[in-house]
């Protein structure tokens, strides 16, 4: 028969083990650790090797990419190719999932190591990257609603699932 | 004890605060009435925005009455607007202490839809990072049903190796917890180099500081004891009526895990025990966790030994428009069996997915087997079911 308070004095012995252990602790705002290769941060785009193709902006789940789309000649080649005058990420509707940054034909969209995102304003967090503002309260896509044909036909499978 | 079963009864199967204002003058014999208290939805001790409407009779409760959706945000219906890969990060905000089992259970639904065969080595990589995630909810939950009984200690040490966890995670995922990780006919990426080392030394220490850690720590502790054993008592029958899953039904000693019974991706060829108990109670639940946390690290040892060389991501096409019918997946998280089935209409976006999330599920424990017990005594059960907000409102 163990003697009452045997229990709580070994738990005691190891919180004062690890009272003169190593301090893991870091004083954060002062003390940054290094963020690792893979780490999402927030978007930014480069937007000399962006060649408009909107694939961001569709594949965005939560439509929080905006591209304003011209044609131009922007590289002296004599043809008009897609251009982007506006681009706008809005970092507070983004999830960092990253499908933008995969979807990404040229590379041009990806996650810096930058974290903190802060602003008094829901406004001030959509940045510009464009010559021309975008207005980032106006969805990009909207959602597309499913043929309601098609919905009725699948209509027995609801009460499956439900 | 209770004071009037006939009354107690009524009221508790009802459970509906109508029966209770239809009859507001019942009184005991005694003529006291018993008070209606509420306990959350912002509450210090309380797992998540939970609301219990509780009857006590002094500081016993009569009825106890659990009030769900202050964290509702109509995950199942956003994902019918969405395409089938990116309703995955969504499945991370379900049960955000299980992101990596969410993510499992989606996509083995929609490859159950798709019919698609994975490459072995992705998954090799999905069971480690899901038995990771194991550990990182398993010894948190020690330290959420410390705090719950007034030990502060517990969750300091549970949160260090959490950290060391999300640290690895960070490293492999890119984010600590919102991995976005496991995706259909694969994994993102494939382990950077150094990780599988890094994983393997952390899982050595980590063997060597359960005992005097968490074990030493917890286990003898007689206020830890007397609070815990004989709480939330129930049986193997009453388990099994309420479809409890994981560790609050493995507690009661039914013998039952997803990962063996309906076996699913690489857990046929892996080694690893059912974990039981006989008691069923908090004290129970607490020993099943610990061992099923260390069956984990045992798991994931098997996971980088056996681990083959090869693609991590099958090719599977642009754009995902898979066949008219319907796909289920089920895995098992840390609270239980975690299933989802997704049905298809044959576009590219989902016709409708439902979660079964094993948080919600066993929070019938709590109407069932609180009446009876003091009001202290309400925390230490929340921890029997270490619930997690984010998967009982969805």
């Amino acid at each position: 028969m163990p003697q009452l308070g045997q229990g709580m004095l070994k738990g005691m012995s190891v919180t004062l083990k690890h009272l003169f252990g190593k301090k893991i602790t870091r004083q954060y705002p002062e003390y940054k650790r290094d963020l690792p290769e893979r780490s999402r941060g927030m978007l930014t785009v480069d937007m000399d090797r962006c060649i408009a193709c909107l694939q961001c902006m569709r594949v965005c789940p939560d439509h929080c990419i905006s591209i304003e789309q011209t044609k131009r000649d922007a590289d002296g080649s004599g043809k008009a190719k897609p251009y982007a005058v506006g681009f706008v990420i809005d970092d507070s509707r983004c999830m960092y999932c990253s499908l933008c940054v995969e979807v990404c034909p040229v590379n041009c969209i990806y996650h810096t190591e930058e974290f903190e995102a802060q602003a008094y304003n829901r406004l001030e967090l959509a940045r510009q990257f464009g010559e021309r503002p975008v207005d980032p309260t106006i969805d990009p896509r909207p959602t597309v609603k499913k043929k309601p044909k098609k919905a009725a036909k699948k209509a027995p499978n609801k009460d499956e699932a439900a | 004890m209770l004071k009037d079963e006939k009354r107690v009864e009524s009221i508790t199967l009802s459970g509906r605060e109508s029966v209770r204002l239809a009859n507001p003058d019942v009184r005991d014999e005694f003529g006291l009435e018993t008070l209606d208290m509420n306990m959350g939805p912002q509450h210090p001790a309380m797992h998540g925005l939970l609301r219990l409407i509780l009857e006590l009779d002094g500081e016993t409760v009569v009825r106890c009455d659990p009030v769900m959706g202050y964290l509702h945000r109509c995950q199942e219906k956003i994902a019918e607007n969405r395409m089938y890969p990116a309703v995955i990060p969504l499945t991370d905000r379900l049960d955000y202490f299980a992101n990596m089992h969410n993510e499992h259970g989606y996509v083995l639904a929609v490859e159950d839809l798709l019919d698609v065969e994975i490459p072995p080595r992705a998954e090799y990589i999905r069971v480690l990072m899901c038995e990771l995630m194991r550990l990182a909810s398993h010894i948190p939950s020690l330290g959420f049903l410390m705090l719950e009984l007034g030990a502060f200690t517990p969750i300091l040490y549970c949160f260090r190796e959490r950290e060391r966890i999300q640290t690895i995670f960070e490293a492999v995922t890119g984010a600590r917890m919102m991995f976005h990780y496991i995706r259909i006919g694969g994994v993102k990426a494939d382990l950077p180099p150094d990780i599988p080392q890094k994983i393997w030394d952390y899982i050595e220490g980590l063997e060597q500081r359960f005992q005097s850690d968490f074990v030493d720590l917890i286990q003898g502790n007689e206020i830890f004891i007397s609070r815990t054993r004989g709480v939330g008592t129930m049986s193997q029958e009453k388990a099994l009526e309420m479809g409890l899953t994981g560790p609050p039904l493995r507690c009661t000693g039914v013998d039952f895990d997803i990962r063996r019974d309906y076996p699913y991706s690489i857990y046929p060829e892996l080694e690893f025990d059912v974990i039981t108990d006989q008691a069923g109670d908090v004290e129970a639940s607490y020993r099943v966790r610990i061992a099923e946390a260390l069956q984990s690290i045992r798991l994931i040892k098997q996971c980088l030994e056996k681990m083959p060389e090869g693609e991590v991501m099958g090719d599977l096409g642009r754009r995902l428009r898979p066949a008219e019918g319907d796909g289920f997946g089920r895995v098992e998280s840390p609270r239980g069996e975690f299933s989802v089935h997704v049905v298809s209409d044959g576009s590219d976006t989902p016709y409708r997915v439902h979660y079964r999330d094993p948080s919600f599920c066993n929070m019938q424990l709590l109407q069932e087997v609180i009446p009876g017990h003091y009001l202290p005594d309400i925390m230490p059960i929340m921890g029997l079911i270490d619930p997690v907000s984010g998967g009982w409102d969805k």
